[in-house]
């Protein structure tokens, strides 16, 4: 199948998706989202395929949705200005959050591979993967509050527990891949130069242990009881949770104090760049977003 | 052909923790050892030729040796350790076939009501150890694979030597490292845990950084630091701690620990159904055309290299 | 409204609550209990605060429940008395109440951590969203060592099985950086940046926008519930109560804390609690 946002590419046990809009930084939008899971579909039918990897073209895995407003009605909500009624808002939001849901539930083993920036909903779709390896000057976060918005992802307290989960969303500060690794965000952080190589080697070491032994049919058990020990201690609830704050955090409608930071009317005057600089300017000036490997900012 | 049921005597055990089942008296303790040493009970794994690997006679001098520490009120602290060069390598895989330590043999035409029957019996065990109304510690060196882990996942504190090696080897069952998470710290779907399930063998030193185990100390240290913390618990009022396990231990249950062992032991279960592609090592195949041995050494050809790790 | 036991300040809109008995180490009586209640419960609606501080005064953040025995019948009642269930479980829910409604305040919270953290000092810093400490501060519960039951459940999922039946069998105390590595707070700072750091965070808590703020914090908290601490906040009122009818008899022989407290005074039955396990396990050190 062709793909436009993603490249899907299959070499067995292994396919890999690039998401690849490398000039956006990888920004996703609807049709990104889209590509994503039909190319997850593609691999789940491949009988040849047991392990899916994902990763960002150019310079960064992704800095999370695209806040252009163009063509992300499916993964943003709509500008609060609008007033849409808060039903429509929740019912998107269902939506978005049963598709994060089956990527978190995908039968097959998923393993991030991040470079540079991680970030939002780059930040979630690298929590849905089952492996995450980065780089260790990658680039972890989610400055979606400095917005106005809840996640609505809930994995976060069952990544790193209440306490870090709480810093990291509330005060929306960066962190690089040592620290992510050191949290318990990714499983391990490596030099940046070996990543290629210690996502393969860690692809590797799992097949050796869990489908060369265990046999391909032992993967069945080993995920369904895997994925249900997250819904034993709650997360179908906190699923529920998460998309019903989302959308309450979506409404915006009445909760703008007049000295509070406005996406929308910033990105009107000042156009998305601007506006992005302007969101970002008094955090950066408390918690200094890490060097990019490659220099430049979002 | 014989059959699951002419073969085995087990009879599901609900009505009672699985160690007051289990009488003391009078009974020869070998394959575990029980000694006291004033307010600390000690049970010591005692197969070393076998790398103290758990039969069905070891569990049952362990449970016994709870129960007799249970029954004597001078018993304030219970530590678990192995005798020998490890603690305990998991299942006796050379079992007799009608054991119940190793996976039931496909042979016995096993029902699913057989294996529900068995799995539970597993599940127990491991749950009445770890709801044990008096403290564990468990003593960690060399191995630490497989059942040996549960044992000292179910303990309330693990002391294990750096140089430990903590982990899972599949044998035609998966790793339980995820879906087992018992040898990660709990509650948790923290990679810092994950790492091992990619890695299956992490060391004492790894061990602690994840949190999954208490301390690890230098292994001509290990017998000191237990002995430390055991006497150090000894002087805790005993029925308050009693009401403070029983307190943590239902937070877990709260976060569904009891499910997941549950979910565990049916991993176990549908596991039997797991069918071996011809490069899969199956642990029946091997066995009968290599014994054992051939088994292991199949296993090893396929196993992770112990350090693949670039750093 | 004049506050005997705590400070209140308030900047920017970054309210600090300072707990204000120094001279006792900050050990929390029922008059502090009562004032800080008052107090959060005053700012909770008030829009201009949006971030709320709490700090200790003095040497430390606080020791914990004040074990005196003066003004301390909410606090820590004298266990030795007969009471009725309805009394136990009311108790018991009220304690609850408190530490649920800091933890599900609606401003961000950030405890900042100095010197001794201890019992419902750690309780209270545990239930606050951001723990900041600095390099001197002790965390520990030491309940167990005087037959009693802890007062929080969210060990477990702060830091774990294993790390929660260490802390609280030995009523053990970890230093700031053992408490980092185990994530029962979020960062250590050498002393003298400690404030500095705290400004930094209640800072960058302060200028997202406040309806976002408590969508996004009621969503972490709802994961919590989801995890069951709902549930587990109950639970501890039960077993709070069934150990508070434990200390009616104390076998002969075992520690008592209140018969020590009273015939020694408190030094004494402080130092006769810590000494035994204190032998194995020193303190970290005395700031």
């Amino acid at each position: 199948m062709a793909y436009e946002n993603v490249i899907y590419e299959k070499e067995p046990p292994i396919a890999t998706i690039t998401l690849n809009r490398p000039q956006k930084l990888n920004a996703i939008n609807d049709l990104m989202l889209g590509e994503i899971e039909e190319a997850l579909g593609e691999a789940e039918a491949d009988g040849e395929i047991r392990y899916v990897v994902i990763k960002g073209a150019g310079r960064c895995f992704s800095v999370g949705q695209d806040l252009s407003g163009e063509g992300t009605s499916a993964i943003m909500p709509p500008d609060p200005r609008l007033r849409s009624p808060l039903a429509s808002i929740f019912r998107a939001d269902v939506r978005l959050m049963e598709r994060w849901r089956r990527i978190f539930n995908y039968p097959k083993h998923t393993v991030a591979q991040v470079h540079g920036y991680c970030l939002a909903m780059g930040c979630d779709l690298m929590m849905m993967c089952r492996t995450a390896i980065a780089a260790e000057d990658a680039i972890f976060g989610d400055p979606s509050l400095r917005m106005g918005y809840a996640t609505i992802n809930p994995l976060w307290t069952w990544r790193v527990g209440p306490k870090r989960a709480k810093e990291l969303l509330l005060t929306t500060r960066y962190i690089d891949g040592k620290e992510a690794e050191r949290i318990g965000l990714v499983n391990r952080a490596v030099p940046p130069d070996r990543l290629e190589e210690e996502v393969e080697l860690a692809i590797e070491a799992i097949d050796l242990s869990a489908g060369g032994i265990a046999g391909a049919d032992g993967e069945a058990p080993h995920v369904t009881f895997g994925r249900a020990a997250f819904d034993i201690s709650g997360l179908s609830a906190a699923w529920a949770f998460a998309a019903g704050l989302h959308s309450i955090s979506s409404v915006q409608r009445r909760g703008f104090q007049p000295d509070e930071f406005n996406f929308w009317e910033t990105r009107d005057s000042l156009g998305l760049k601007g506006a992005i600089r302007e969101r970002d300017a008094p955090f950066d000036g408390l918690f200094p977003t890490p060097a990019h490997p490659e220099g430049g900012s979002t | 052909m014989t059959t699951f049921r002419q073969i085995t005597k087990w009879v599901t055990q609900y009505q009672k923790r699985q160690w007051e089942f289990t009488p003391y008296e009078g009974r020869e303790y070998t394959a575990a050892l029980y000694e006291k040493q004033g307010r600390i009970a000690r049970i010591t794994l005692n197969r070393p030729e076998k790398r103290n690997a758990i039969n069905d006679k070891m569990f049952e001098d362990m449970l016994a040796g709870l129960h007799q520490a249970n029954d004597d009120p001078e018993v304030r602290v219970v530590i678990i350790r192995g005798a020998g060069s490890t603690f305990s390598a998991g299942h006796d895989l050379s079992s007799p076939i009608g054991e119940e330590s190793p996976p039931v043999h496909p042979d016995l035409t096993p029902t699913v009501r057989d294996f529900y029957n068995i799995e539970r019996r597993r599940c127990n065990k491991h749950e009445d150890l770890f709801n044990f109304p008096k403290p564990t510690i468990a003593q960690v060196h060399g191995y630490c694979i497989g059942a040996g882990g549960e044992i000292q996942a179910a303990c309330d504190i693990t002391i294990a030597a750096e140089d430990a090696q903590f982990g899972v080897r599949g044998f035609g069952v998966a790793p339980i490292g995820v879906y087992g998470a018992n040898l990660g710290p709990w509650p948790s779907g923290s990679r810092r845990m994950m790492a091992g399930n990619m890695f299956p063998e992490l060391s004492g030193k790894e061990m602690e950084a994840t949190g999954a185990i208490n301390k690890a100390v230098p292994r001509d240290k290990l017998e000191e630091e237990v002995m430390k913390w055991a006497e150090a618990l000894a002087t805790i009022p005993p029925d308050a701690l009693a009401v403070t396990k029983e307190f943590v231990n239902g937070l877990l249950d709260i976060t569904g620990y009891g499910a997941h062992w549950r979910a565990h032991y049916e991993g176990h279960v549908s596991i039997q159904w797991v069918r071996f592609r011809p490069d899969e090592v199956s642990f029946y195949r091997a066995k009968k055309y290599g014994g054992l041995k051939g088994f292991l050494k199949d296993r090893a050809a396929h196993a992770t290299p112990k350090r693949k790790r670039g750093s | 409204m004049q506050y005997q036991t705590i400070i209140y300040q308030q900047e920017s809109g970054i309210g600090k609550i300072t707990l204000n008995r120094p001279e006792k180490l900050n050990a929390i009586n029922d008059l502090m209990l009562e004032e800080l209640d008052n107090l959060l419960r005053e700012k909770e609606t008030d829009i201009e605060v949006r971030v709320m501080v709490i700090e200790g005064a003095g040497r430390c953040f606080s020791v914990g429940q004040d074990l005196s025995g003066v003004d301390t019948a909410e606090v820590m009642p004298n266990r030795r008395g007969r009471r009725s269930a309805k009394e136990l479980i009311g108790w018991g829910t009220r304690w609850n109440r408190r530490l649920e409604y800091i933890f599900n305040y609606l401003k961000p919270t950030i405890a900042q951590v100095h010197g001794h953290c201890l019992g419902l000092g750690c309780y209270n810093a545990m239930a606050s969203d951001i723990t900041i400490a600095s390099e001197d501060a002790v965390f520990g519960d030491p309940s167990l060592r005087m037959g009693l039951l802890t007062g929080t459940p969210l060990w477990t999922w702060l830091i774990g099985v294993k790390k929660t039946k260490e802390l609280l069998y030995l009523g053990r105390y970890i230093d700031a950086r053992e408490a980092e590595q185990i994530c029962l707070i979020n960062r250590v700072v050498p002393r003298d940046r400690l404030e500095e750091e705290v400004d930094r965070y209640a800072q960058a808590l302060s200028l997202s926008p406040g309806d976002g703020m408590v969508a996004a914090k009621e969503s972490i908290n709802a994961q919590m519930e989801a995890r069951g601490v709902g549930s587990a906040w109950r639970f501890l009122t039960e077993m709070q109560a069934l150990n508070w009818m434990q200390q009616r008899d104390i076998p002969p022989g075992e520690f008592d804390f209140w018969e020590a407290r009273e015939k020694k005074g408190l030094k004494e039955a402080l130092k006769e609690r810590d000494a035994k396990v204190e032998e194995f396990f020193p303190k970290p050190f005395s700031p």
